[in-house]
């Protein structure tokens, strides 16, 4: 099995936001886009044109495949995205790369600034 | 009358891309106009037509290559004794009665365009956000 996520890292802001959005459930394309807003708190909006282009790239890499959730009254023309293994491995592999980003950054912010000598 | 525009921006991007997805940008269109505002929604259909088209398949390199033959033509145009005009490039070709300088300029171009499109052929279209490095 396929684990080497290292060439995937880091993720772009539009693929780690779609793969955020898709970890808790399967959702569809608006739902993403929904998602995605309430997550950022409005500040991070993906329109439909990116959304699929980055949607596209990741099914193609087997990051996203199309689920087949969704009830009978849907619109048909409503399609359902889930993460894949692999892609929810890629997902914490990025979250834990973050995680150290973040470390080290308060690492070095709540170091004492060097005093100057005068 | 937005929505016949934005259903003529989907039809015009790339096939694949048009099969897979117009459906349902058009669905979220009618979904989401109100709230996203319509502008906004438009704006975002030509931007992805144009990174569907220029980005992801360089359709960049086939405008290169078309530019490069009409400068050809154009040249080739210029220098030929029958439009010759006493101006610029001509003019130094009448003086030095050389016109296979515009000959050997026409081969340059010639060679020009199809390096363009071999390299068109050969290059795979540009990858952005994720990479892939399997």
């Amino acid at each position: 099995m396929r684990d080497d996520y290292g060439s995937f890292l880091p993720l772009a802001p539009a693929a780690l936001h779609i793969l955020l959005a898709l970890a808790g459930e399967p959702r569809h394309g608006y739902g993403i886009m929904q998602e995605i807003a309430r997550q950022s708190e409005g500040r991070y909006k993906l329109g439909p044109g990116t959304l699929y282009d980055n949607l596209k790239k990741l099914m193609n890499e087997g990051v996203v495949e199309e689920s087949g959730a969704g009830g009978p009254d849907d619109d048909p023309r409503r399609r359902y995205y889930r993460l894949t293994r692999y892609g929810r491995g890629l997902l914490a592999a990025e979250v834990s790369r973050l995680e150290s980003v973040v470390h080290e950054a308060r690492l070095h912010l709540r170091a004492p600034l060097p005093r100057r000598v005068s | 009358m937005t929505r016949t525009v934005y259903r003529g921006l989907l039809w015009l991007h790339p096939r694949d891309f048009r099969r897979g997805f117009a459906a349902e940008m058009l669905w979220i269109f009618d979904e989401a106009a109100a709230a996203e505002g319509k502008g906004r929604l438009l704006l975002d259909g030509a931007a992805s037509l144009a990174r569907q088209w220029l980005l992801r398949r360089g359709a960049w390199k086939a405008l290169a290559a078309a530019g490069a033959a009409l400068l050809q033509v154009l040249l080739i145009l210029q220098l030929s004794p029958q439009t010759a005009t006493t101006s610029g490039p001509v003019r130094w070709a009448m003086a030095n009665q050389d016109f296979d300088f515009s000959r050997l300029l026409a081969l340059l171009f010639v060679l020009l365009v199809f390096a363009a499109m071999a390299l068109a052929r050969g290059t795979r279209p540009r990858r952005g956000g994720i990479r892939r490095g399997r």
